[in-house]
C-alpha cells in the first residue's frame, strides 16, 4: 500500500480552499445592523448629554438655593440651635484662630457667598450652553 | 461584486486623500459617514465571508459570523490605528469573533467540534474532496492562537509579517507558533483518520 503523505495532503487541503462568494443579500444585512448599531449609540450619546445638562441645571439652582440659605437663614439656624453654634464657636475658637476664615468679618461672609454662588450660576450656564452645542 | 468595481469617490469631508482606498473610507467612517462604511462592506464582504467559512463550514453560521465581524469592525473602527492594512485588522476582528462563537458553542455543548458530519459514515478516500475537507475542519480544534495563524497564513492574503504585527508577537514566535499548529493539525487529522477507518470496520 502506497504510504500517504499527509503533511502534503494537509497543505493541499488548506492552501486549494475554494474562495466562496457571500451570500446577495449579506451586504443589506449588515447595513441594516450597522445603521441600527449608530442610531443607538446616536441616541446613548444624547441621552447622555440630556442626562449632564439636568445635573447642570440641578446644580445650579442647588448653588442659588445654596446662596439664599446662607445669606437669609444662617443667622436664624444659630438662634434655633445652640449648641450648634456655641460648638461652632468652639472649633473656631480652637482651631481656626490662625485661618482666613476666622479673619473675615461678617459682612464680608455675605459678599463673599453672594460671589461664590454667583460664579457658580456662571460657570453652571456657560456649561450648559457649551454642552448643548455639542 | 468585485472589489475592484466598488467605487470610492473623493471625501466629502475635506479629509485628506490617501493612496489606500480603504483609508480613505475608514476616516470617512470615523466621521460618521455610514456609507463609507457600505462601501467597505462591498468590497470585502466575499473575503471575511470566506474567512468565517474556513471557520465554521457552514453557510448560515458563515454569514452569521460576517454580520458580527462587519458590526464588531464598525463598532471598533474608533480604535483602529491603521497600524496594518485594514484588510488584515478586518480579518483579525473576524477570526476573534468566528472563535468566540466555536468556543461558546463547545462549553454549551451545543456542537461537538469534532470535524464531518455523524452521517457521514463514509471514509474519505485519501486525496478525495471528503479528506481535505475533513482536513479544513480539524483546524477549528486547534487552540486559538494557532487556529488564527493558520487560517490567516492560508488565506494567501496576509504576509508573515503583518500575522506577526496583529498578534503582537516576534516574526520568529510565529514561526514556532505555525511548525507546532501543523504538527498538532497532522495528529488531529491522524485521529479523525483513524477514527473513521474504526467507525468502517465496526
Amino acid at each position: 500500500m502506497k504510504p500517504v503523505n499527509l503533511d502534503g495532503l494537509i497543505e493541499s487541503a488548506l492552501r486549494d480552499e475554494p474562495a466562496r462568494q457571500a451570500p446577495a443579500h449579506l451586504h443589506d444585512s449588515v447595513m441594516v445592523r450597522v445603521r441600527c448599531s449608530a442610531m443607538l449609540a446616536q441616541e446613548r450619546h444624547s441621552f447622555l448629554k440630556r442626562w449632564v445638562m439636568c445635573a447642570g441645571y440641578g446644580a445650579v439652582l442647588l448653588a442659588a438655593a445654596a446662596s439664599i440659605f446662607r445669606i437669609g437663614l444662617a443667622s436664624r439656624i444659630v438662634e434655633w440651635m445652640p449648641g450648634l453654634a456655641g460648638n461652632l464657636d468652639y472649633i473656631r475658637a480652637t482651631y481656626l484662630n490662625s485661618s482666613a476664615l476666622s479673619l473675615l468679618p461678617g459682612p464680608a461672609w455675605s459678599i463673599y457667598t453672594v460671589a461664590s454662588g454667583a460664579l457658580a450660576i456662571a460657570m453652571a450656564a456657560l456649561a450648559a450652553h457649551r454642552l448643548s452645542r455639542t | 461584486m468585485t472589489a475592484q468595481a466598488i467605487p470610492c469617490w473623493p471625501a466629502t469631508t475635506g479629509l485628506p486623500m490617501t493612496n489606500d482606498p480603504d483609508q480613505t473610507l475608514v476616516e470617512r467612517t470615523k466621521h460618521g459617514e455610514v456609507e463609507a462604511f457600505s462601501a467597505l462592506v462591498l468590497r470585502h464582504q466575499n473575503a471575511v465571508y470566506g474567512l468565517a467559512f474556513r471557520f465554521m463550514r457552514d453557510p448560515t453560521a458563515a454569514e452569521d459570523m460576517a454580520q458580527e465581524a462587519f458590526l464588531k469592525a464598525f463598532r471598533l473602527l474608533k480604535g483602529f490605528r491603521g497600524k496594518c492594512a485594514f484588510s488584515t485588522w478586518l480579518y483579525q476582528v473576524t477570526c476573534s469573533v468566528c472563535l468566540t462563537e466555536l468556543s461558546r458553542r463547545k462549553r454549551r455543548g451545543e456542537v461537538a467540534l469534532r470535524p464531518g458530519h455523524p452521517e457521514e459514515s463514509v471514509r474519505p478516500s485519501v486525496e478525495s474532496e471528503d479528506a481535505k475537507e475533513l482536513i479544513r475542519r480539524c483546524v477549528a480544534r486547534l487552540p486559538e492562537r494557532y487556529a488564527t495563524v493558520v487560517t490567516l497564513y492560508y488565506l494567501n492574503e496576509v504576509t508573515y509579517d503583518e500575522i506577526a504585527a496583529l498578534m503582537c508577537i516576534p516574526l520568529g514566535t510565529l514561526k514556532t507558533w505555525m511548525h507546532r499548529a501543523r504538527k498538532q493539525l497532522r495528529r488531529i487529522v491522524e485521529e479523525e483518520m483513524a477514527g473513521s477507518r474504526t467507525n468502517e470496520a465496526g
